[in-house]
C-alpha cells in the first residue's frame, strides 16, 4: 500500500509538472495567435483596400471557446 | 488470533489447542476488550485487580493478560497506520484524477491552438488579394474570452416573471458557470502563494482580463456531497463580510432542483467606501453524471426576472455565473469546485481603493478560498481530527470569531438600521465617532437588559482608515498583537473591560505613554490551514503608584488574528479583540474593536514570468530582497489600507466624555502605527544610498549598451564629460541622472511598452520598475510626440538617434509632463544588434 501510495504521488508530481508546461505552451500558443490573428487582418484589410473595400463588412469576430470543458 | 508463549496449563476456559496458540473465548475478549477502551495501557496491579474482579478472566494468568494487552496496542497501531494509508491513497487517487482531468482539458487546448495556428499561417500564405467570404467567415478569436457576449436579443423577449423564464436564466447560467468553472470561458492563471503538497490539495486560480473579478478553486473535502452543499449555500456561515441574507422565494425545478431569488447584502471592507449587496438567482440541480451543482447569478435588466429589493445605503453589485460544483468520489469524499466572479461596481469607489475592488486576488481570498477551508475545517472537525481548544467544541470557538468579525464589520459600517447615528466632530475630520443607543447590539436581544440597563447608554464606535506606504499588511498586524504595549493604554482597556461588568468605572483619559502592562497570548483555536487563530489574551496591570491601586488587576481579552501567515503573499490581515469576562461563557457579549490592513495592489501588475526581467533590474537597483516573481506587496511601492475602530460603551452621564477618550485614544493608535510603519516599512521613501545597491549582471549590462549606444552615435557622452565607462558607479550615475532616461522595447508588432527607467523616469511617469511594463510608449507621449516620433523614426534607425522637439506627455496617472527636448536612440548590444530604443527627457516638470 505504501508502495502504491509513493507511486501515485509520484505520478500526480509528474503530472503537476506536465501541466505547467503545457500551460506555458498554451501561453505561447495563444501569443502567437494573437500574432498571427493581427497579422491576418491586416493583410485582409489590405487585400480589400485594394479590392475597393468590398470585403471589410465581413470580418466577424466570432468568439467561440477556446476549449473543451 | 494469538501468540502467545506455550502454556502448559490446561484450563477448560482457554480451549488449549495443539499447544502453541491460545484463543480466548468471546466473552473473555469481550472483557478484555471493554477494558481496554478505558484504559490501553493497565498497570500491573491493574491487572492483578482485573484478573481478581472479572470472574471471566480468572483462570488467564497475568502474564497472558500482559501479553494480550501488549498485542492489543500493536494491533491498534496497525489499524491506525492501515487507515491511514487509506486516506493518503484516497486523496492521492482524487487528486490524481483532478490532474489528468486538467492535463486532458489543456492538451485538448494546446491541440486546438495549434490547429489554428496553422489554419492561420496556411491562410496568411495563400495568394494575397484574394480574401474571399469563407475565409473571413473561418477567423476565429480564441484565446481571451470576453464574459460581455453581445447581448442576445431574445432575452429582453424573454417573460422571466415565470418559473419556465427563470428557469432557462438559471439554465444558461448552469451552463456559463460549468465553462468557467472546468474550462477556460476565464482565462486564468494560477494564484501564487498558494501551499503546494500532496496532502493540501487546492488549486486556486484567478482571473486576468475578464470583466469584474474572479477566482476559483477546486479541492477534495472529506464530506459527502449534499453536506458539502448544504454548508456551502449557507453563506454567512463562512463568509465573514456577509451581513445578511434573504432567500425572498423558492420555486421548484424539473427534476428535484430548486431556484431562489436571493438579496443578500455584505458588509464593506472599509470606511472609505460604501457596502456592497446582490439581488441573485440561485438553481440547485443534480447533472446527469452524478454531480451536484448549485449556481447562481445576479438578476439584471439585461436577464430579465424580477427586480429586487431597493437599497439606500448599499451599491448593487453584479455576480456573473458562479458557484459551485460537487462530484462525489470513492470513499465518501467529493471533489469541489469553486467559482466565484462578481463585478463590484469599482468605478463608484475613490480611486485610491479601486484597486480593492478590481482585486482577483482579495477575492479569492475572502470568498472562493475562504469557502473551501471552511468545508474542510467542517471536514476535519466532523472526522475528529481538529483537537478541542480550551475544553471546548470548535463549532463553539467558531461562533465567538464569527461574533467578534461581525461585531467589528458592524463597528466599522456603522449602518444606520442597525441603529448607528453619527456624533459630531470635535473640528478635525480625521476621526469618526458614531454613537448606538439600541440596547442588545452585540451579543443578541437577551442581552440588552443586563448590559445597558439606563436610558441614554448605549455604544459608542471611534473609527479612521489611513493609507499606509510599503507596509505589508501580514507583518503591521503581526506586531501590533505581539507589541501590543507599544499602542494600546492599560487604562483605556481596562475601562472596556470595567463597563463589560456594568459596574461604575471612571472614564480615563488616554494618557500618552500609556501604563505598563504586560500580555500574555493564550492559544485557543487555530483553523486548520492556519489562516486564523482565536486566542485568549490576558493583560496583567501593574500598579506603580498607589492611585493605580485600583486599575491594576487582570483582564482578558478574546482576540481573533488572521491573514498573518507567512505562506500566503499580499493578503489582507486582521486583528479583532474584545474584552471577556474570566468564565468565557459561550454566549458572552462581545464588543470588538480591532485593526484591519487590506493591500492595494494595481490591476495591472503582471503577476507571471513576463515581470522577471524587470524584476532583475528592480532587485539590482533597489536592493529588496524579494524572491523573483513575486507579486507586488512585498517589494516597493505599493499601498495599504488600514481601518481601525474601537467600541466603547457608555452611560447616559459619560457619552461625552466617552467620547473624547475615544476620539484621543483613536488618534493616538494612528500616530502609533504612523510610527511602527515607519520602522517597518522595507523601504522608507525611494532613495537609495549608493552603498547599499547590489548589482545583477543585466542591469549593468544594460546601462552599459544604453551609455555606448549613446556615444556611438551621437559622439559625446552621456553624462557629460565625467562619464564613467562601466559597472557599478555608471549604474548609479544612470539612475540618479536628473533627466528621465526611459527604455522601450522594439517589438514589430506589438505596442512597444517600456522596459527600463531611472528613478528620474519612474518619477516622471508616476509609477514603479514592476509596473513599468503596463506602460505603452502610445499612451505616454501626445499626439504631436507621436506624430515627431514617427518622423524621425527612419532616421533614428539610420543613423542611430534623432531629438524630438520640445513637448507634452503623460504619466501613468494621467499627469501632464513637460519637456525640453526628447533624444531617442537606439541600444544596441555587444554585438550590435538592435535591443530596444532609449528615450531621454531632457528638462522635464509636471504642468
Amino acid at each position: 500500500m505504501e508502495r502504491l501510495n509513493s507511486k501515485l504521488y509520484l505520478q500526480n508530481c509528474y503530472i503537476i509538472k506536465e501541466n505547467e508546461r503545457l500551460r506555458k505552451k498554451a501561453q505561447i500558443l495563444n501569443q502567437e495567435n494573437q500574432q498571427l490573428l493581427f497579422e491576418l487582418k491586416q493583410k485582409l484589410s489590405n487585400g480589400s483596400s485594394n479590392q475597393g473595400n468590398n470585403n471589410n463588412n465581413n470580418l466577424s469576430s466570432s468568439s467561440s471557446s477556446a476549449s473543451g470543458h | 488470533m494469538m501468540m502467545v508463549h506455550t502454556m502448559n496449563r490446561e484450563s477448560p476456559d482457554k480451549g488449549l489447542d495443539s499447544g502453541k496458540y491460545v484463543r480466548y473465548t468471546p466473552e473473555q475478549v469481550e472483557a478484555l476488550e471493554r477494558v481496554y477502551t478505558e484504559c490501553p495501557k493497565p498497570s500491573s496491579l491493574r491487572r492483578q485487580q482485573l484478573i481478581r474482579e472479572c470472574p471471566i478472566l480468572s483462570n488467564i494468568e497475568p502474564k497472558q493478560i500482559k501479553v494480550w494487552f501488549q498485542n492489543r496496542r500493536c494491533r491498534e497501531k496497525q489499524r491506525k497506520e492501515a487507515a491511514r494509508l487509506q486516506t493518503v491513497n484516497r486523496k492521492l487517487n482524487a487528486m490524481n484524477k483532478l490532474l489528468m482531468e486538467e492535463n486532458d482539458r489543456l492538451q485538448k487546448q494546446v491541440s486546438h491552438l495549434v490547429y489554428e495556428n496553422g489554419h492561420m499561417k496556411h491562410q496568411l500564405h495563400t495568394a494575397s488579394g484574394t480574401t474571399t467570404d469563407n475565409s473571413c467567415e473561418s477567423v476565429v478569436v480564441s484565446g481571451q474570452q470576453h464574459q460581455q457576449q453581445n447581448p442576445n436579443p431574445q432575452h429582453l423577449q424573454r417573460d422571466a416573471n415565470n418559473p419556465a423564464g427563470l428557469l432557462s436564466i438559471a439554465e444558461e447560467a448552469l451552463a456559463e458557470f460549468l465553462s468557467k468553472a472546468t474550462g477556460t470561458a476565464v482565462d486564468w492563471v494560477q494564484m501564487i502563494g498558494m501551499k503546494p503538497g500532496p496532502d493540501s490539495i487546492g488549486i486556486v486560480a484567478i482571473s486576468r482580463n475578464c470583466s469584474g473579478i474572479a477566482a476559483r478553486a477546486c479541492g477534495l473535502v472529506s464530506l459527502e456531497p449534499m453536506k458539502v452543499a448544504e454548508i456551502l449555500k449557507d453563506r454567512p456561515s463562512w463568509l465573514r463580510d456577509c451581513r445578511c441574507v434573504d432567500t425572498l422565494s423558492v420555486i421548484p425545478a424539473g427534476n428535484g432542483g430548486t431556484i431562489e431569488l436571493i438579496y443578500t447584502q455584505m458588509y464593506a471592507p472599509t470606511t472609505l467606501a460604501a457596502a456592497r449587496d446582490f439581488w441573485t438567482l440561485r438553481y440547485s440541480t443534480c447533472l446527469e453524471d452524478g454531480s451536484y451543482v448549485v449556481c447562481e447569478r445576479s438578476l439584471t435588466s439585461a436577464t430579465g426576472g424580477p427586480t429586487g429589493p431597493p437599497s439606500s445605503s448599499f451599491v448593487r453589485a453584479e455576480m456573473r455565473p458562479s458557484g459551485f460544483l460537487i462530484r462525489p468520489c470513492e470513499g465518501g469524499g467529493s471533489i469541489l469546485h469553486i467559482v466565484d466572479h462578481v463585478d463590484l461596481d469599482a468605478w463608484s469607489v475613490p480611486e485610491v481603493m479601486r484597486p480593492l475592488y478590481e482585486s482577483s486576488k482579495i477575492l479569492a481570498q475572502k470568498m472562493t478560498v475562504a469557502a473551501l477551508r471552511h468545508v474542510r475545517q467542517i471536514a476535519q472537525e466532523t472526522s475528529g481530527e481538529v483537537q478541542y481548544g480550551g475544553g471546548r467544541q470548535p463549532a463553539v470557538l467558531r461562533t465567538f470569531s464569527q461574533r467578534l468579525c461581525r461585531g467589528f464589520n458592524d463597528a466599522v459600517n456603522g449602518f444606520v438600521d442597525d441603529g448607528w447615528t453619527p456624533m459630531g466632530s470635535d473640528g478635525a475630520e480625521d476621526i469618526t465617532v458614531m454613537i448606538n443607543l439600541s440596547p442588545g447590539k452585540f451579543g443578541g436581544a437577551q442581552y440588552g437588559n443586563s448590559f445597558l440597563p439606563s436610558f441614554g447608554s448605549g455604544v459608542l464606535c471611534a473609527k479612521a482608515s489611513m493609507l499606509l506606504q510599503n507596509v505589508p499588511p501580514a507583518v503591521l498586524i503581526r506586531f501590533l498583537r505581539e507589541h501590543r504595549s507599544e499602542w494600546a493604554d492599560y487604562g483605556v482597556d481596562a475601562y472596556a473591560a470595567a463597563s463589560l461588568r456594568a459596574s461604575p468605572f471612571a472614564v480615563p483619559c488616554a494618557r500618552a505613554g500609556g501604563f505598563p502592562s504586560n500580555q500574555v497570548i493564550l492559544p485557543l483555536a487555530q483553523t486548520v490551514e492556519h489562516e486564523e487563530s482565536l486566542e485568549v489574551v490576558r493583560l496583567e496591570g501593574h500598579a506603580y503608584s498607589p492611585e493605580d491601586m485600583g486599575l491594576a488587576r487582570d483582564m482578558y481579552l478574546l482576540q481573533l488574528c488572521s491573514g498573518v501567515d507567512e505562506n500566503v503573499v499580499g493578503g489582507c490581515a486582521q486583528l479583532v479583540f474584545a474584552p471577556i469576562d474570566e468564565s468565557f461563557a459561550d454566549d458572552a457579549p462581545l464588543l470588538p474593536s480591532g485593526f484591519r490592513v487590506i493591500p492595494l495592489e494595481h490591476k495591472s501588475t503582471p503577476n507571471g514570468a513576463t515581470a522577471n526581467r524587470t524584476l532583475d533590474l528592480a532587485s539590482a537597483l533597489e536592493g529588496s530582497t524579494r524572491q523573483a516573481g513575486e507579486a507586488d506587496p512585498n517589494g516597493c511601492n505599493f499601498r495599504s489600507v488600514i481601518t481601525i475602530a474601537f467600541q466603547f460603551t457608555f452611560d447616559n452621564h459619560s457619552r461625552d466624555s466617552v467620547a473624547s477618550m475615544a476620539r484621543q485614544y483613536v488618534r493616538s493608535i494612528v500616530g502609533s502605527i504612523q510610527r511602527v510603519a515607519l520602522a517597518i516599512a522595507p523601504r522608507p521613501g525611494s532613495s537609495i544610498s549608493p552603498i547599499s545597491v547590489p548589482t545583477s549582471p543585466e542591469a549593468l549590462t544594460l546601462v552599459r549598451w544604453i551609455s555606448r549606444s549613446y556615444s556611438l552615435h551621437t559622439g559625446a557622452d552621456l553624462f557629460g564629460s565625467d562619464s564613467q565607462t562601466s559597472g557599478d558607479r555608471l549604474l548609479h550615475q544612470l539612475w540618479n541622472h536628473t533627466d528621465a532616461i526611459l527604455c522601450c522595447s522594439l517589438k514589430t508588432n506589438a505596442s512597444p511598452v517600456f522596459t527600463f527607467a531611472n528613478q528620474t523616469g519612474l518619477d516622471m511617469l508616476e509609477t514603479t520598475l514592476v509596473a513599468l511594463q503596463d506602460i505603452m510608449l502610445d499612451k505616454t507621449l501626445n499626439e504631436s510626440g507621436r506624430k515627431a516620433l514617427c518622423s524621425e523614426f527612419p532616421k533614428i534607425m539610420q543613423q542611430g538617434y534623432a531629438h524630438l522637439p520640445a513637448g507634452v506627455c503623460a504619466s501613468s496617472m494621467g499627469r501632464m509632463v513637460s519637456y525640453e527636448q526628447a533624444t531617442v536612440w537606439k541600444v544596441l548590444e555587444d554585438d550590435e544588434s538592435n535591443h530596444c530604443l532609449a528615450f531621454m527627457f531632457v528638462n522635464w516638470s509636471f504642468v
